[in-house]
């Protein structure tokens, strides 16, 4: 008899198979999706804090709040990103014909996000780390040549790579969760689960290696 | 009897004689008044009959010298020359190369009387005017227009005409032509400007031309033109360069001093080959730099593989000549690179940490699945 989280982790289909029966509790999972939220604000803070050189003297005395407000983006954001995978699955989990509360999809979701709490952690880490290493371009970043210049310095640093890796490779973890949470909170097939999860992790994925410029 | 016959005769021989002694040299002159060797000159003699009768003359000759050449005798037959009355004999003589006084002697031969001889003294004196380079630029540069000054002296005896001076060369720009200083009286002076151009190094050839009575004269002078650096020119000195990479291109920014004596005028920066100049700031316009002045530049450019571009300066004089100097930036030094001493680890770290990520994850689903088959059964 191994701990639940451990089960979550590891043999995510019987962790759901025995919830299958119960009402949907929705405490662990939305904890999930907020530490998730917390792990990610540091990175976010720091990132911030990265571009107070470029900012005119006066301005960088208020940069903390600057910090402060990207730290609740990415908090609301991790929030945004978890109600939207729940509606997709679930629109997805009916067109494959399958059945059950969405309440049921909210909680099978929301456990899966106990990986990215994990990626977030290490992600913030990474970015507190090497954040000092990046050299950014002397530019005028209000301008549309400056403001490129220094999205692509930032987009093309090891440290946002690592970042994104980091979060490829736990959101397929979390993926795997989340076809198992699926299959059972919508009475799914194991390859309509896989669609229905696959599909749209897939169109995410795809998205962040674009947006790192390798596609 | 015969004696009576012959006394009038020989009255008449005496008299000559006396009335021939009264014929007197009263000057001469030779033009020019100082020959230089291998010059022709005209030598005029003036005589006068102090007598109060008339004296039958029948030649008035010069004879050569040894360094005096007579050209012509045009006098081989005179007549007679009233009392009181003057006469003058030119002569065409022509020196040797020999320099000194000599004397050729005139001679007037008389009808009835003996002869005059009278050397008359020709001094032939080789000095030479004086040419000399009064003021020139320390140094000649290529296209660059320069002023020359030069000075012609007469340091010789006697004056000299029609004093000029034509430049020449190869490759040269010149103005004017040829300058004229007229005649210059003994120990005169004049001086006359030039300005030069030269295209490439060359021999600027001064031609001072004169005349010495009616003998024309050349005298060549070279002046080597090489060229050097211009110690006064402009010199711009780039400073405090720094190279950043931003949108797909790289920007260097950075100061020009301009460290030389001379104004730097219309100067502009770009970058060479290897590099490509893009925009915004394909080439960066200064306003002229006066010396000691600084201003800063802004450029943009792209480039593959390589460590380090040349920066282009290219600036004017005040003269409208274009000069062009490049300096070396660093390229790859300036990209960005890890922190303090983790330049190195940085990836290493994140590599392995991936790996380990990767490998974390990958067995994790890999055993799930496996699981999940398990509870099928």
């Amino acid at each position: 008899m191994s701990h639940w989280i451990v089960d979550l982790l590891l043999n995510p289909d019987a962790f759901f198979r025995e919830r299958a029966g119960q009402e949907a509790g929705l405490k662990f999972p939305l904890l999930f999706v907020l530490l998730a939220g917390l792990a990610a604000a540091p990175g976010a803070y720091t990132m911030v804090g990265i571009m107070g050189p470029l900012l005119p003297p006066e301005a960088q005395s208020f940069l903390w709040i600057g910090g402060v407000i990207a730290a609740l983006f990415s908090l609301i954001g991790t929030i945004f990103i978890f109600i939207l995978f729940v509606i997709v699955f679930h629109l997805l989990s009916a067109v494959l014909r399958g059945v059950g509360d969405i309440k049921k999809s909210f909680e099978a979701v929301g456990y899966g996000f106990l990986p990215m709490v994990l990626g977030y952690v290490l992600s913030s880490v990474a970015i507190l780390y090497y954040a000092p290493s990046i050299v950014l371009p002397q530019v005028d970043p209000t301008t549309p040549a400056g403001a490129e210049a220094f999205g692509q310095a930032i987009a093309s640093s090891p440290m946002t790579m690592m970042s994104a890796i980091l979060g490829i490779l736990f959101i397929l973890w979390s993926a795997n969760i989340w076809i198992f949470g699926m299959r059972h909170a919508r009475s799914l097939t194991l390859r309509n689960a896989a669609i229905t999860v696959g599909v749209p992790v897939g169109i995410y994925i795809i998205i962040q290696i674009w947006s790192l410029g390798v596609l | 009897m015969v004696f009576l016959f012959l006394l009038p005769t020989t009255a008449a021989a005496v008299n000559g004689e006396e009335n021939a002694a009264r014929v007197t040299v009263l000057g001469f002159q030779t033009d020019p008044a100082l020959l230089m060797p291998g010059d022709e000159a005209t030598v005029t003699v003036t005589i006068k009959n102090t007598a109060e009768e008339s004296v039958p003359i029948s030649s008035a000759r010069l004879y050569t010298e040894k360094n005096v050449a007579v050209i012509n005798n045009p006098y081989q037959t005179f007549g007679a020359l009233g009392p009181g009355n003057e006469a003058t004999f030119t002569f065409r003589v022509k020196a040797s190369l020999n320099e000194g006084t000599f004397y050729p002697v005139f001679v007037l031969d008389f009808r009835d009387a003996g002869s005059l001889r009278y050397p008359v003294p020709v001094k032939v004196d080789g000095t030479e005017p004086r040419f000399s380079v009064t003021s020139r630029p320390d140094s000649f540069v290529r296209d660059k227009k320069e002023i020359v000054r030069v000075s012609v002296s007469n340091p010789r005896a006697g004056p000299i005409n029609g004093v000029s001076v034509v430049p020449s060369g190869q490759s040269l720009e010149v103005t004017p032509t040829s300058a004229f200083i007229g005649a210059l009286e003994p120990d005169q002076a004049g001086e006359v400007t030039f300005n030069i151009t030269p295209a490439e190094e060359t021999d600027l050839v001064f031609t001072l031309r004169y005349r010495n009575g009616d003998n024309q004269r050349d005298i060549e002078v070279p002046l080597p033109i090489v060229f050097s650096e211009d110690k006064k020119r402009a010199e711009i000195v780039v400073s405090g360069v720094e190279v950043t990479a931003e949108g797909g291109h790289y920007r260097a920014n950075g100061d020009v001093t301009n460290t030389g004596l001379e104004v730097a005028k219309a100067v502009v920066i770009t970058t060479g080959d290897p590099a490509v100049p893009v925009d915004p700031n394909q080439v960066y316009p200064v306003a002229s730099l006066d010396p000691d002045d600084l201003a800063n530049f802004d450029v943009t450019f792209k480039v593959e593989n390589a460590t380090e571009v040349p920066l282009v300066i290219d600036y004017k004089d005040a003269d409208g000549n274009t000069y062009s100097t490049t300096v070396m930036i660093g390229v790859k030094a300036t990209l960005p690179t890890g922190g303090e001493g983790e330049g190195q680890s940085f990836p290493i770290t994140a590599v392995v940490l991936i790996l380990v990520v990767a490998v974390i994850a990958g067995a994790v689903i890999f055993r799930s699945w496996k699981k999940a088959k398990e509870n099928e059964k």
